[in-house]
């Protein structure tokens, strides 16, 4: 089972969105897929019209006293399940510290899915935790939307730096989201990124109508419409990070 | 995970039966019309032997999909427009592809049958608009398979889980059943196709002959060869269109069988015959062999790319497609053999021997001796010269005494299948079990062996034909060594293995079992 984590320090990038997005595309190509969404805001659960509500049973999931396949539900996407948000995830990363050993905790959470899926899709909250220090260790890949500014290139080197202290660190895939190429600075980020070496995806997803709207009709752009601009950078960039962490050069379509 | 309930429509239609059970809730229409699934399993029905259910799911110009069903849940791929899955290498990566390939093996999945019927398709909504259950009419269903008439099969109504939201499902099936219209049925498409056509999938793939202990022998044997022919017959267009290679092997034991039977009991049939047949059958065993012993290399090609460091298993590539090349020039010749007019000839006159004679014909009990009598007494024989010659081995015997002693363990296994129904079952299976351990070890070490000699003939051809590279010669010999050592390792366990087989207190138990009396409990 391929892990991948959707991050950043900051929120607000377009995480959320790109985490379905990325799940739904990843399902089409036959895959098992698995989208946890462990942002306590619990949007993924949103856009995908699941009631977020894992009761009072964070803290039984991470004791492992409750079986996490027990929580799964199933989208209306074949192929795609979800294991939804909850506000209390919030309480996560005490729980995780009071139980100690952090990672090995969610490791031992994720052993079971192996079996059962072909990918699994971290929707991470913002900021550093315990949470997200644990899902450095079990993720294979880090996902990091990133919005074009001086701002946002400089949170994600203080994610290189302070994953560059550690021994097992997943592998770290930048790329532009919201990117609206009217705005000078996003054309000269972008162009910059593109001929730098900072590891950026070569797909941007645009500023779209369409993203925003995912809150409106609940659904992956690409289900809903899916010739959108947006939809159709969502496919490419989806066959980008297989070609990157998967060596796939047949790639969706 | 999701579940699916189907409910048999016993009055009114399974249109009407659907609208009622979603009037109430909200609900949103999905596809109606046309829909075709082929349903697909092997030869020898593996999946279905394993409670898997796989088909693929076309609905023209809107979806296709390939749905595993599985004991514990529904799992459902989008499957475009690639062709419908054959060999294991064509199904879809991951944990579908990887449920499936476990169960077939080198096998090919085959369209079994195939459903044509109309549907109308619901999805019940929760509160969010999320979809929670989907309901299915399906109407003027028929179903048929390759050779056979088509059936007519009943309307249903199919009520399907999403995984999570159980309690959607079962509140929708107990409505279901409160209208009285609808009873539940267990069987899913495949069922219903089965009992429909009238499948057989039992498929045992070693048809044991009941036999009866009076019996004369030569009737008896007979039987049993009508068996091996049946076993023939229904392999032989498998191999002829190279579906998968389990269709020669099948195809080859149940023409070394042949061969052993007639070796065996040459007092048996008459001599003419037995001379003329063992003729023939033996050259059917010698065409097919070459395609055999290729299929055999290219089936372990992915264990010696596993056995070897990664630069030498990419290298093994160029082996590869020599064997493959080889292979498909083999078959090609395997093919024109089989429909040419000595097999023609072969089965018809072998068929009208077998079958022949009318039963009136056939001597009398007490004219020839029982089958119980010569089974014993052939048993007895092959046993003993297994373990007279496989006593004599040890380190410096040359390998063909082993491989000698390999086909004399053969035969015995045979004489023991043949024979089977005529001895106490636990016993007897007992002992086949304990000479099939002793026939691993003798199968492996022979295998080991040969491979290495082809390997080294291989080598040379590749090099004639100006078609190699240094790697792929370098990852040859590196592959070379690890036979060696594979068919070291497998002498070395020879005597533990024989010890273990020709253990006294098992023996004296097979002495029991050969002597017991005429007659005995079956």
């Amino acid at each position: 089972m391929k892990v991948y984590a959707l991050y950043n320090i900051k929120g607000g990038v377009g995480k959320t969105a790109s985490a379905v997005n990325l799940s739904y595309l990843s399902a089409l190509d036959g895959a098992r897929t698995l989208l946890w969404d462990l942002d306590p805001q619990a949007a993924a659960t949103f856009y995908l019209r699941v009631r977020p509500r894992v009761d009072a049973r964070v803290k039984r999931l991470i004791a492992g006293k409750v079986a996490v396949e027990d929580l799964v539900r199933g989208t209306d996407y074949p192929g795609l399940d979800l294991l939804p948000g909850d506000f209390r995830y919030r309480k996560l990363d005490r729980v995780l510290e009071r139980e100690g050993r952090p990672s090995a905790r969610l490791a031992a959470l994720l052993q079971p899915l192996a079996d059962r899926y072909d990918r699994l899709f971290l929707d991470c909250p913002p900021n550093i935790t315990r949470v997200t220090d644990a899902v450095f260790v079990a993720a294979d890949v880090l996902l990091i939307p990133t919005i074009p500014t001086t701002l946002s290139l400089r949170t994600l080197d203080l994610v290189r730096q302070h994953l560059a202290k550690r021994s097992r660190r997943p592998a770290i895939q930048p790329f532009f989201t919201m990117v609206d190429r009217r705005k000078k600075l996003h054309r000269e980020t972008v162009d910059h990124a593109a001929t730098g070496g900072d590891g950026f995806l070569p797909v941007s997803i645009p500023y779209a109508t369409e993203v925003e709207r995912m809150g409106v009709h609940r659904e992956p752009v690409g289900a809903t419409t899916p010739w959108s601009r947006a939809a159709v950078a969502y496919r490419e960039l989806w066959r980008e990070i297989r070609r990157s962490s998967e060596g796939d050069e047949s790639a969706a379509t | 995970m999701s579940r699916e309930v189907g409910l048999r429509v016993l009055d009114g239609s399974a249109q009407g039966v659907s609208e009622e059970l979603v009037s109430g809730v909200e609900w949103e229409a999905g596809y109606s019309g046309a829909e075709v699934a082929r349903l697909l399993d092997t030869f020898d029905w593996r999946l279905a032997r394993s409670g898997l259910r796989l088909q693929v799911l076309e609905t023209p110009g809107s979806y296709r999909l390939l749905r595993l069903r599985t004991e514990e849940a529904v799992l459902e791929v989008p499957w475009g427009s690639r062709p419908v899955p054959g060999l294991a290498g064509s199904l879809p990566e991951g944990v579908i592809g990887a449920r499936i390939a476990a169960e077939i093996g080198p096998r090919r999945v085959l369209e079994r049958a195939r459903i044509e019927r109309a549907v109308s398709r619901r999805r019940v909504l929760n509160s969010e608009g999320k979809t929670v259950v989907r309901v299915v009419a399906e109407r003027d269903a028929t179903v048929s398979g390759p050779g056979t008439e088509r059936a007519k099969l009943s309307d249903i109504v199919r009520v399907v889980g999403v995984t999570g939201y159980d309690s959607a499902l079962e509140d929708l099936v107990a409505v279901a059943l409160g209208l009285g219209a609808v009873a539940e049925v267990a069987d899913d498409d495949l069922s219903r196709a089965i009992e429909a056509l009238r499948l057989d999938t039992s498929c045992a793939r070693r048809p044991t002959k009941e036999l009866d202990p009076a019996w004369p022998a030569d009737r008896a044997l007979k039987s049993i060869l009508r068996e091996l022919l049946k076993t023939m017959d229904a392999t032989v267009a498998g191999v002829r269109q190279d579906l998968d290679s389990e269709f020669l092997h099948d195809f080859r034991v149940a023409v070394r069988r042949t061969r052993a039977a007639l070796g065996q009991l040459k007092g048996v049939l008459e001599p003419a015959a037995v001379k003329r047949f063992t003729r023939e059958f033996r050259w059917l065993g010698e065409i097919t062999g070459p395609t055999r012993d290729l299929d055999v290399y290219l089936l372990k090609i992915p264990a010696y790319r596993e056995d070897l460091p990664s630069a030498h298993a990419e290298a093994l590539g160029g082996l590869e497609l020599h064997l493959r090349q080889r292979q498909r020039e083999s078959q090609r010749r395997l093919a024109e053999l089989l429909a040419g007019d000595r097999y023609t000839n072969l089965v018809r006159e072998w068929r009208l021997y077998l079958e022949g004679k009318p039963e009136e014909e056939l001597p009398e009990v007490g004219s020839v001796p029982a089958v119980l009598e010569v089974a014993d007494l052939r048993i007895r024989k092959a046993l003993d010269k297994v373990l007279r010659d496989g006593r004599k081995i040890d380190a410096a015997t040359p390998t063909e005494a082993l491989h000698r002693l390999r086909i004399d363990c053969k035969k015995l296994r045979y004489l023991l299948e043949f024979f089977r129904s005529l001895y106490p079952a636990k016993p007897i299976g007992r002992f086949i079990r304990s000479l099939k351990k002793l026939q691993d070890n003798l199968g492996d070490l022979n295998d080991y062996s040969v491979q290495q000699e082809q390997l080294g003939a291989f080598a040379e051809e590749m090099v004639e034909a100006g078609e190699t590279t240094a790697e792929t010669l370098l990852a040859m010999g590196r592959l070379q060594a690890r036979l060696e050592e594979g068919e070291a390792e497998e002498r070395r366990r020879f005597h533990p293995c024989f010890a273990e087989f020709a253990a006294p207190k098992k023996l004296s138990r097979v002495e029991r079992l050969l002597h017991s009396p005429r007659g005995r409990r079956r």
